[in-house]
């Protein structure tokens, strides 16, 4: 049996070319890539705590995690439009292998021959993993768009949701539990047979094909630039917990910081095809809407990396027991997601939705600020109240963004974003930026 | 955030004369909770270093704390931003 193939053209149309087995196959392989992907975030939050204990790495404990989140964000443009220029399948599967090699090296942090110390290897294996998972997530919301036709994309876009949905029930407990039982290691080293798994079912599934667009201009300024103003300013950030706002070194970095976010805005005001549109923000939903989501990611982060470390460090829960803890959090977090998308549908009402969720998430977290040393029953209460109220405001303010940038008003995303929609990508941009910071 | 407000916890626990090599240990709570480096023996070295290390470990745990509750009640803050924002929102119209 050798790989699929298909000849070279518009991503659009090729669905009137597959077979529905052949289509089930291929939606079979970009199934377990998402799953891995989505599995490794999941897996990692109750993991973390134990391997950035066993490396030293305290003073640098939201790096991991803010190297992904960075690198996969500026991953996730290149390769869609890489994608476009030398076909989807191949880029698909460089950016399972290169997550691949990462989940190895992640394991293997503080025993690798580079002469780094063992926290900056998992930064660094971190980082490298995030460029497979930003091509993963790009290209399999891609690929969903060249398969199948609009009327059906509704359907295999809400299974890939689901997946993220149990990946995230499943993954902190699994990640827990190889914690506890094996080492925080294996909960790196236990996804890479996934990996392997979905790469075979890619390859000889999966047509070859590219879409037919004569242009395409990636920008690799607005790249340097973004790169340029984060990772100053995560140093400083990072730094300023061992010395002072007025130190020297902290005052050039913020300086350097400063000077490229300029740099980066005049370069993104020129750019052909910028990552991030600033004409967006003549529209002041859109412009609202940008900050709530940049809000929101912090306010996400700030859960999903410090609460694991609260219930390990302080509560003296084991990983797996702070697992458990994690999946009413994202059990809440799906609940909340489909209760505030029926109520929309229902009354229209998005600002209603917004504001109230923001209520309802500002007072979750001040119960999580009030959490002591030894578990009460509410401090669950708290955790699900913030997840089911921060999340409910999520498909209001989301669907709230797509109708606000519909084709014809203030706004049209460029045509060759045609299969990497801009419309959905730029709130989750919004809160990875955040997340970064 | 974190490191900040857990080193200025902890910093003013530790009683003037404690040896540099003995409070070096509480620099990273992690270490301390899940690897328990053998600090009986370190503190033993001290007067009445058993009391101490009870009083320190006591001491991080609740920095560890006092450090995320910070970061929590930083995004409460976070949050009521984000509120105050909605309210300036616009519906907007459903379209078919």
């Amino acid at each position: 049996m050798g790989p699929a193939s298909a000849s070279p053209r518009i991503g659009s149309g090729l669905f009137a070319d597959l077979s529905r087995g052949q289509l089930t196959l291929a939606v079979t392989g970009m199934v377990l890539t998402l799953l891995m992907a989505t599995l490794d975030q999941a897996i990692a939050i109750t993991a973390m705590p134990r391997a950035i204990a066993g490396l030293n790495g305290f003073s640098r404990y939201p790096w991991p995690t803010t190297s992904l989140l960075l690198t996969s964000t500026l991953a996730m443009p290149v390769f869609a439009k890489l994608s476009d220029l030398y076909g989807r399948k191949w880029l698909y599967l460089s950016g399972s292998a290169i997550f691949v090699v990462s989940l190895l090296l992640c394991g293997a942090a503080g025993n690798l021959p580079i002469p780094v110390d063992g926290m900056n290897q998992l930064i660094f294996a971190r980082g490298f993993l995030g460029v497979g998972n930003g091509a993963i997530v790009a290209l399999t919301f891609t690929l969903v768009a060249d398969l199948f036709p609009p009327s059906e994309r509704g359907r295999y876009q809400g299974l890939l949701a689901a997946v993220y949905g149990a990946a995230f029930t499943v993954g902190p407990s699994l990640g827990g539990w190889a914690t506890d039982h094996l080492s925080w290691r294996w909960a790196f080293y236990g996804n890479v047979p996934l990996g392997l798994i979905a790469m075979l079912v890619v390859y000889f599934t999966l047509p070859d094909f590219r879409p037919r667009i004569a242009r395409r201009a990636i920008d690799w300024a607005g790249i340097a630039t973004l790169c340029g103003w984060l990772v100053p300013l995560l140093l400083a950030l990072t730094w300023v917990g061992q010395s002072a706002w007025q130190a020297a070194g902290i005052r050039a970095l913020l300086i350097a910081s400063a000077g490229l976010l300029a740099a980066f805005l005049l370069v993104e005001k020129r750019a052909v095809e910028p990552l991030l549109a600033l004409n967006l923000f003549r529209n002041r939903n859109i412009a609202l809407m940008s900050a709530n989501f940049f809000l929101m990611g912090i306010s996400l982060f700030g859960v999903a990396v410090y609460l694991p470390l609260f219930h390990q460090g302080v509560l003296g829960a084991s990983a797996a027991q702070s697992g458990v803890v994690f999946a009413q959090y994202a059990l809440a977090l799906m609940a909340g997601n489909v209760i505030g998308g029926q109520l929309l549908s229902r009354t229209g009402r998005y600002r209603l939705f917004a504001i109230g969720g923001a209520a309802l998430a500002a007072s979750g977290l001040f119960l999580l600020s009030r959490m002591q040393g030894a578990p009460p029953n509410w401090n669950s209460f708290a955790m699900r109240s913030f997840a089911a109220s921060d999340l409910e405001r999520l498909p209001p303010l989301t669907k709230s963004w797509s109708r606000t940038i519909r084709p014809g008003n203030n706004w049209e995303p460029p045509p060759d974003l045609r299969g990497f929609s801009i419309r959905s990508a730029e709130p989750s941009g919004w809160r990875s930026l955040a997340q970064c910071c | 955030m974190l490191l900040k407000t857990y080193s200025q916890h902890i910093a003013g626990l530790i009683p003037p004369g404690t040896p540099a090599g003995l409070t070096r240990l509480f620099d990273n709570p992690l270490q301390l909770f899940f690897a328990r480096p053998p600090l009986s023996s370190a503190f033993a070295q001290v007067t009445n270093g058993q009391v101490l290390l009870a009083h320190l470990l006591q001491g991080a745990r609740i920095g560890l704390m006092s450090a995320l509750h910070s970061i929590f009640l930083f995004n409460v803050g976070i949050m009521a931003l984000s509120l105050i924002l909605n309210l300036f929102l616009r519906d907007a119209t459903r379209h078919k």
